[in-house]
């Protein structure tokens, strides 16, 4: 659960800056709170009571409104508010220090409140209010008269209050109830998979993670729950409920039939918060106050694109990189062992993915620097894409620059994936002498720079990431002495369609798809390596075992212990082994 | 005074030199040698998938537990934030930044999961 509200003041700086929600009100309201409903855009929270609300302003201020001469009116001043809950005469406000402040009536204790600090979360029942701690444990104050304060032990992630009742998600997913269940109301629904619980005073309802509602409590409509659709946020009133489905929809059910229908003015609102009071229903807009001049729904100043509606965001890869660079590693002589050398191909990358607002995958572009080439033979090196090559949009993308100049990328059709050929063969950028003498693997041969190799796709339909295959966006392999088919693949990645299967198994290979077991040999060891860092990889002969010295407990350990072991910073390694230059 | 504090420098470097002697001493293996477990593929990234909910379209800061930021993003209140980040197997939790609250979530499972929704 929460931890800590730690940057509260800075956050509600950035809340200013973006946070424009405004409050409506519908229903059948007391006519102090339709006719007093504050003004202003920047509202991030709202609570309804009985013929009262309450907001808490981006400032971090509270602002109660409603029917005259109310305690509950004489909101608290302060500027560091973050939650607000609203009981029957008596409201609750959660402050960024972890301490709660209740005002209104105390008719029933509902003001003595805890001193606790670490309050996560509060919610106000009746007469009677709940809290969740940041430990996760509960604590309860005002009327008890049907042990509605008298918590249960555990840990819990939410709470809710009614009348005589109270409810809790228990860290288990289950809905947990104490007090007085004089509605069936602590009849609560089985099940482990509780996300979010409201009451208010007779009945209850709750969302599971599936987005689906159920209620129970007194038997009236308000346990007309809808069966249909997925919920993200809900909240139960006194005489009716609200539902916010995924689709942005708001859905009510009600024992009064003015409850019942959603008016049209507020369908037509970006309502993210609703809350249920007396009679009525209160609902916060959500829009920004920034400008969105692509209006692609991300406002400008987080828009990395903000003139294209198309793309919004961009990631890049290997992330916690120093350098900003990863490391690809190749042996060569698949299906056959090598040295272990790992650098028979050596190549660092950059893969920077352009989002849409969507989070969809609209741009790829990939920069390689081709380090080492400690190999006789003149191999290739190819990424497979989960996408079809008539998805590329061939003229807007660039394929590809090598070394400062056009570079030839062909795109082969791979089934319904794509092969973009980013190097046909490593001739094309290092003369390698042969007879021994090899690229950048060994000290005593000169050194030549790293060659700069890129390609820019652009998608004509931006690819939907939770739909990647296991292996992700990208597939990348060696393609021994550029033959089509002689795919050397990192360990547990698929071959392409175009592989040939006539080698899975031969010499040291154990590759075996029925099995998804893919380029290891019986003992396991891999051909490739795709490394988070810009890697310094062994010298012609040196076995990776031999220049880092963590590398076999780590892979012997199944990656569990030493998972740092290619950080020449960690120790122990022979940095004779080490290509360090 | 002088000789008491040698004595005890004495020691404690006796007593770290004895430490140190306990550190197991890392040597090169042969590949051969190596017994690798069936089902490990020399991963050094994970793949997380990103499962964020909340109620406002605001900011969405995730970063390191050291304060880098990794990926940020506007909120979507319909459908929430949705994407894959690959990263270090080195990194097992990050830190979730929006609205008033910044969490500290364990990804080493593969996922980031989190509903800003039940905090507001």
């Amino acid at each position: 659960m929460n931890k800590v509200l730690l940057i509260v003041t800075f956050s509600l700086i950035s809340f200013a800056l973006f946070a424009q929600g405004t409050i409506a009100v519908w229903g059948s309201p007391h006519n102090q709170v339709a006719r007093n409903v504050p003004e202003g855009d920047d509202f991030i929270d709202i609570a309804a009571g009985n013929k009262y609300g309450v907001a808490l302003r981006a400032d971090g201020s509270v602002v109660t409104w409603g029917q005259a001469n109310q305690l509950v009116n004489n909101s608290p001043a302060g500027n560091d508010f973050v939650a607000i809950s609203a009981g029957d005469q008596h409201a609750v406000a959660l402050k960024n220090d972890g301490t709660v402040v209740a005002w209104g009536s105390n008719s029933y204790g509902q003001l003595e409140v805890p001193t606790n600090s670490d309050i996560a979360k509060v919610a106000s029942g009746i007469y009677h209010s709940v809290a969740l701690r940041t430990n996760g444990e509960l604590i309860a104050w005002g009327n008890n008269s049907n042990g509605q304060c008298d918590v249960p032990s555990g840990t819990f992630i939410d709470v809710a209050a009614g009348n005589t009742f109270s409810l809790g998600i228990a860290s288990s997913g289950e809905i947990v109830a104490w007090g007085q269940g004089w509605n069936n109301e602590l009849n609560v629904p089985s099940g482990n998979d509780f996300v979010q619980v409201s009451a208010k005073f007779l009945h209850a309802i709750a969302r599971r993670s599936n987005g689906s509602i159920v209620a129970w409590g007194n038997n009236t409509e308000n346990l007309n729950a809808p069966t249909t659709g997925n919920y993200i946020d809900l909240e139960a009133g006194w005489q009716g409920n609200v539902a916010i489905r995924d689709d942005g929809e708001l859905v009510a059910w009600a024992n009064l039939w003015v409850l019942r229908t959603i008016p049209e003015w507020v369908q037509e609102l970006d309502i993210v918060k609703v809350s249920g009071g007396d009679a009525f229903f209160l609902g916060l807009t959500g829009e920004f106050g920034e400008s969105d001049a692509d209006s692609d729904g991300v406002a400008d100043s987080m828009d990395s694109y903000p003139d294209d509606p198309l793309r919004a965001y961009n990631l890049s890869y290997p992330l916690e990189s120093a350098t900003g660079w990863g490391t690809l590693a190749y042996e060569d002589l698949w299906p056959q062992k090598g040295d272990y050398d790992l650098n028979d191909l050596v190549l660092d990358y950059k893969i920077s993915l352009v989002l849409d607002a969507e989070m969809k995958v609209k741009d790829i572009q990939g920069d390689f620097m081709l380090r080492a080439v400690g190999a006789s033979k003149l191999n290739a090196f190819a990424i497979e894409f989960p996408f079809p090559t008539s998805n590329i949009d061939i003229p807007n993308s660039t394929l590809g620059v090598g070394d400062g100049s056009e570079y030839s990328m062909p795109v082969i059709e791979a089934g319904t994936n794509s092969i973009l050929k980013v190097i046909s063969s490593t001739a094309d950028f290092v003369n390698v002498p042969g007879n021994g003498v090899y690229w950048n693997t060994q000290m005593e041969q000169p050194y030549f720079d790293p060659i700069p190799i890129s390609f820019e796709i652009t998608l004509i339909e931006a690819l939907d990431q939770t739909t990647l295959p296991f292996w992700g966006f990208w597939n990348p392999y060696l393609m021994v002495d550029r033959i089509d088919g002689h795919e050397v693949h990192l360990p547990g990645y698929p071959p392409t369609v175009l592989a040939n299967e006539e080698l899975f198994g031969e010499e040291d290979d154990t590759t075996n798809p029925e099995m998804n077991r893919y380029y290891k040999t019986a003992s396991n060891l891999p051909w490739a390596l795709d490394l988070p860092i810009h890697w310094k990889y062994p010298i012609e002969m040196k076995e990776i075992s031999q220049a880092y010295y963590r590398f076999a407990p780590w892979a012997e350990s199944g990656g569990t212990i030493y998972q740092d072991w290619y950080d020449l910073g960690t120790g122990d390694l022979n940095l004779d082994f080490i290509y360090d230059r | 005074m002088k000789r008491l504090i040698f004595f005890i420098l004495i020691v404690v470097l006796f007593l770290l030199g004895a430490c140190d002697d306990t550190k197991v001493k890392l040597t090169e293996v042969k590949m051969q040698d190596l017994v690798v477990p069936d089902n490990f593929n020399y991963e050094m990234n994970n793949q997380i998938d990103v499962n964020l909910q909340g109620a406002w379209r605001l900011p969405v800061y995730i970063k390191t537990t050291g304060g880098n930021l990794l990926f940020k993003a506007q909120m979507n209140p319909a459908s929430g934030i949705n994407t894959k980040l690959i990263l270090p197997n080195t990194i097992k939790e990050v830190v979730v930044e929006y609205q008033t609250f910044a969490e500290t979530i364990n990804v080493s499972g593969g996922n980031l999961d989190f509903n800003f929704r039940a905090e507001q």
